[in-house]
C-alpha cells in the first residue's frame, strides 16, 4: 500500500469514526451513557456488595474466578468498605458524568469504577454480553468535548466565559463508537447462529429449546410451536445479521431499531434474559438527539393520530424504563428523574415556542 | 476407565438352588396414579388422568415407544422405572407418561430384562448382554464384566429376593449380594490432598489411595459443577485455563461412593495467552498502531493520532474477540451464546429445589429462599447437592427464617426435564440428585 492511500485510508478513518455533530447531541448521549451506566452500578451492588460483605466476614461462598481484565491489572476480590468506597465514587461521578459537571473527568473516573465493579461481578459469577457496547461507549466519552452542549459545564461556560463558536460541533467520536460497536454486536450474534450453528438453527427446536430452556413468562406461549419457532428463527437472525444496514441507512433506523427493541422485549418475556435495557437504551446512538425535543413538541401539538400515537409512543417507552429502573432504584427516586425530565421539556417547549414567536 | 484396588475377591454370585424369580406381572403406586405391567404392556391407571375408565396404556415421549415392557421399579424417589425392549424409561405422578432416562455413561446397551431398585436412585439394570449398576441420579453406570465375576449370559431376568438379587443367566439362577463388604475408602482414613500444576490442554493425573473390598473407579468433579466425570487412565482431561477445585470419588461396582482427594488443580493459560506475551504484544500493536496511524501533516496530531488508534484497535479487539470465542476477555467477547441446536428428541434440563415438608408435600424454591446468590444454574448449588448435613443445616435454617410459613423439613434437588417433541414440548419426570432430610 503506498504512503498516499495509506494517508488516505487514516483520514477515512478518522472522517468515519469522528464526524462532527452537534454539541447538544453528544450530550444528551452522554447523559444517556452515563444514567445507563449508574443504574446497572445500582443493580449489580446487588451482587458485588454482598460479595466483598463475604469476603470480609470470610464466607465468600462464590468461587473468585477473575475476567482477563483483573488477572491483567492484577486486580483480587475487595473487602466491604473498598466496596462501598468504589460505590460511592461511581454514583457520584455517573451523576456528575449525567448533568455533565466537570463531564470529561467525571465519565473518565466513572468508567474506571464501571470497569472495576463489572469486573468484581463478573470474577464471581460470569461475564454476560448486554453491557459490551456501554462499557467501551462509557470509556470513550472522556475522549470527547462532552461537556460541550447539555451540561452544566457548557451553562457554566455561557454564564461566565465567552462562548466558542467551534462549541456548536463536536467531534462525535463515542457516538459512532456506540453505533458501529451495537451493529457489530447484532451482526456477530446473527452471524454466529448462520456459522455455528448453521441450518439446524432454523429447524424450530433450537429457538424453542433456547426459550424453554430458560422459561420465561411467555416461553410456553411462543415456544410451543415448533413451525412458529422456525419463522422466529428466521426474523431474528435476519433482524441480527442486517443490522449494519442502520449504520449506512439512515430510513431503515426506523425498522431497526423498533425490532431490535422488540427483540430485546421477547427475550425477557420468553428467555428470562432480564430486560437488557443496557442494550436497548444505547440504540439512542443511531436518534438525533437534538431534535428530538423539537419533533416531539411538534408530532404533539399537531394533533391528531400523530399526536395520539408520539404520546403513546412516549408513553410506554416512559413507562418501560420506569418499570425496569424501580426494579434496582426506589419508585420515589425514578418518579422524580422523570418528573424533572418532563418539567424541563416543558420550560424547553416555552422557550422554544416563545424564541419561534420573535422569529 | 481407570480400575483400581482391585483385590482379587471372589465372585460375589453365587448359584441360586431357591424357588424361582417371580412372575414379572408388578404395579407400582405413585401417590394416586398406579403403574402396572400386564403381559409386556404398561399401564398406567389414575382418578385425574383417565376418571373412572380404569387403566390405559402408558404414552411414550419416544416416537419409537417402548416396546414390549419386562421389569417395573419403584425408585424410591417417587418414580418408576420402567425396563423395555426399547431400553430404560422413568416416569411419576406429576408426568406420568414414559420417558427415555439419561444415562452418559456405563448404561448396558439394547433391550432391558430386568430391574432391581436399590431405592436410593442406584438400580441394577441387566439386558440379554450386559449386567450394570447405574446411578439414576448422577447419570453413570458400572457394567459388571469376568472380574467382578458375573456370570456368562444371555440373561433372561433380574428378581428380588430378600437382599439379594437373583440373575437368570445362560447357565442357572445366580444370586448376587449387592453392597457386601464396606465401601470403598481412602486408604489413609482421610481423602489426599495436593496441588497440581499441568499445561493447558494437558490431562492432571489424579490418583488418590483407595482402600477397596473389590474393583473400583474414579470419577472426577469440579466443585460449582454437578457432573461426575470419568477419569481415565487415572486422568481428567479437559480443564480449562484458571484454578480448579477437583474432587475425586472412588465408585464401586454397587456405585458406592467416597471422596477420595480433593486437588488444587492450576492450569496456566497458553504461552501466547500469557500475561507477559499478552502485555508485550498489546503495547507493540498500540506502538505500531501509533506509529502508522501518525498524521503526516495538520493540527493536534498526537491527538488525531490517538483517536485513530485508538478507533482502530478497539474495533480490531472486537472483532479478534468474536473470532476466538472467548467470554472472559469481556468487555471484548464472542457470539457462541445461543447458537447450539436442538432437534426433535432433545432434552432440556433445569434445576429446581423443592422443600419436602413432614408430610411429603413438596414446594418450589428459589436462590433467595435458601440463602443462595448463583450466576448460572449449578455455580453454588451444585455443592448442596454434594455438601453435608451442617451445610444443608444451614441454608434450611435460612429458608425457615425467610419463610416460616413453608415449614419445610428435607429439600430435594432436581433436574427438570423437558422434551422436544413434534407435538410439542413434553415435562417429563426429573433426575432427582439428592433428596435430604433434617434429622
Amino acid at each position: 500500500m503506498s504512503a498516499r492511500s495509506l494517508r488516505k485510508l487514516w483520514l477515512g478513518v478518522e472522517r468515519c469514526s469522528a464526524p462532527q455533530v452537534p454539541a447538544a447531541r453528544l450530550g444528551a448521549f452522554r447523559a444517556i451513557v452515563c444514567l445507563v451506566a449508574l443504574y446497572d452500578l445500582l443493580l449489580w451492588s446487588n451482587a458485588v456488595l454482598p460479595d466483598a460483605a463475604a469476603v470480609t466476614a470470610g464466607t465468600q461462598d462464590r468461587p473468585w474466578r477473575p475476567i482477563l481484565l483483573m488477572q491483567v491489572l492484577g486486580l483480587g476480590p475487595v473487602d466491604l468498605s473498598t466496596a462501598t468506597a468504589l460505590y460511592y465514587t461511581g454514583v457520584v461521578a455517573l451523576c456528575c458524568g449525567a448533568l455533565g459537571v466537570c463531564a470529561r473527568a467525571s465519565c473518565a473516573i466513572g468508567a474506571v469504577v464501571f470497569y472495576w465493579w463489572s469486573g468484581l461481578g463478573y470474577s464471581f459469577g460470569k461475564p454476560h454480553h448486554d453491557k459490551v457496547a456501554l462499557a467501551i461507549t462509557l470509556a470513550a466519552l472522556p475522549f470527547a468535548r462532552v461537556g460541550a452542549g447539555f451540561a452544566v459545564d457548557a451553562l457554566w461556560r455561557r454564564r461566565w466565559r465567552r462562548p466558542v463558536g467551534r462549541e456548536r460541533s463536536v467531534r462525535g467520536m463515542p457516538i459512532r463508537l456506540a453505533m458501529v460497536t451495537l451493529a457489530f454486536g447484532y451482526c456477530g450474534a446473527g452471524l454466529a447462529k448462520l456459522v455455528l450453528g448453521g441450518p439446524e438453527w432454523f429447524n424450530g427446536y433450537t429457538l424453542q429449546g433456547i426459550m424453554l430452556g430458560h422459561d420465561g413468562h411467555l416461553s410456553r406461549l411462543v415456544g410451543d410451536s415448533p413451525t412458529l419457532c422456525q419463522l422466529q428463527s428466521v426474523g431474528v437472525v435476519f433482524v441480527q445479521a442486517a443490522f449494519p444496514v442502520a449504520l449506512f441507512w439512515p430510513r431503515s433506523r426506523w425498522f431497526f431499531l423498533p425490532m431490535a427493541t422488540f427483540f430485546h422485549l421477547m427475550t425477557w418475556m420468553t428467555m428470562d434474559t432480564g430486560p437488557y435495557m443496557r442494550v436497548w437504551l444505547m440504540l439512542f446512538a443511531f436518534v438525533q438527539l437534538e431534535r428530538v425535543p423539537r419533533t416531539m413538541a411538534r408530532w404533539l401539538g399537531g394533533g391528531g393520530p400523530t399526536a395520539w400515537l408520539a404520546a403513546g409512543g412516549l408513553l410506554a417507552l416512559v413507562g418501560l424504563v420506569a418499570f425496569v429502573l424501580s426494579q434496582a432504584i426506589p419508585w420515589p427516586v425514578v418518579a422524580g428523574f422523570f418528573v424533572s425530565l418532563a418539567a424541563w421539556f416543558g420550560l424547553w417547549s416555552r422557550a422554544a415556542a416563545r424564541r419561534a414567536a420573535a422569529g | 476407565m481407570s480400575a483400581v484396588g482391585l483385590r482379587g475377591q471372589s465372585s460375589r454370585f453365587a448359584a441360586y438352588r431357591g424357588a424361582r424369580p417371580p412372575a414379572q406381572d408388578a404395579s407400582v403406586e405413585l401417590g394416586d396414579v398406579v403403574v402396572s405391567l400386564r403381559g409386556g404392556a404398561l399401564l398406567v391407571a389414575g382418578e385425574a388422568l383417565f376418571g373412572s375408565q380404569g387403566a390405559q396404556p402408558a404414552t411414550c415421549t419416544d416416537p419409537g415407544g417402548l416396546g414390549r415392557v419386562y421389569a417395573i421399579e419403584r425408585t424410591g424417589f417417587g418414580q418408576c422405572v420402567v425396563g423395555a425392549e426399547r431400553g430404560l424409561f422413568v416416569l411419576d405422578e406429576r408426568h406420568p407418561w414414559a420417558d427415555r432416562v439419561t444415562v452418559r455413561d456405563g448404561m448396558p446397551a439394547g433391550a432391558v430384562v430386568g430391574l432391581a431398585s436399590m431405592g436410593d436412585g442406584r438400580l441394577f439394570v441387566c439386558t440379554d448382554l450386559e449386567f450394570a449398576c447405574v446411578d439414576l441420579r448422577h447419570g453413570f453406570g458400572f457394567p459388571f464384566g469376568e472380574a467382578e465375576g458375573l456370570p456368562a449370559g444371555p440373561y433372561r431376568g433380574l428378581a428380588r429376593a430378600g437382599d439379594q438379587l437373583l440373575l437368570q443367566a445362560r447357565d442357572g439362577t445366580f444370586a448376587y449380594q449387592p453392597d457386601a463388604g464396606a465401601p470403598p475408602r481412602p486408604s489413609g482414613g482421610a481423602p489426599e490432598r495436593g496441588e497440581r500444576t499441568v499445561a493447558f490442554e494437558a490431562p492432571v493425573r489424579l490418583s488418590p489411595p483407595v482402600a477397596a473390598d473389590g474393583a473400583v473407579r474414579l470419577r472426577a468433579r469440579r466443585q460449582h459443577h454437578h457432573l461426575l466425570t470419568p477419569l481415565v487412565d487415572g486422568a481428567l482431561a479437559g480443564l480449562r485455563p484458571g484454578s480448579h477445585v477437583v474432587e475425586v470419588f472412588a465408585v464401586d461396582q454397587d456405585l458406592r461412593r467416597s471422596l477420595v482427594g480433593q486437588y488444587d488443580v492450576r492450569v496456566p493459560p497458553p504461552a501466547r495467552f500469557s500475561k507477559r506475551a499478552l502485555m508485550a504484544g498489546a503495547g507493540l500493536a498500540g506502538l505500531l498502531l501509533i506509529a502508522l496511524s501518525w498524521p503526516r501533516s495538520g493540527r493536534r496530531r498526537a491527538a488525531r493520532a490517538l483517536l485513530r488508534a485508538g478507533v482502530v484497535g478497539v474495533l480490531s479487539l472486537q472483532l479478534l474477540a468474536a473470532l476466538l470465542g472467548y467470554g472472559r476477555s469481556w468487555p471484548f467477547v464472542g457470539f457462541s451464546m445461543y447458537t447450539e441446536t436442538y432437534r426433535e428428541g432433545s432434552l432440556l434440563y433445569k434445576p429446581l429445589v423443592l422443600g419436602v415438608r413432614e408430610d411429603g408435600s413438596e414446594v418450589g424454591l428459589v436462590d433467595w429462599d435458601l440463602g443462595l446468590r448463583q450466576d448460572g444454574y449449578w455455580h453454588v448449588l451444585s455443592e448442596l447437592v454434594y455438601g453435608d448435613d451442617a451445610l444443608l443445616q444451614k441454608h434450611l435454617s435460612i429458608l425457615a427464617s425467610r419463610r416460616p410459613s413453608y415449614a419445610v423439613t428435607g429439600l430435594k434437588f432436581t433436574d427438570t426435564r423437558k422434551r422436544l417433541t413434534s407435538d410439542g414440548p413434553v415435562d417429563v419426570a426429573p433426575v432427582i440428585l439428592r433428596q435430604w432430610r433434617q434429622r
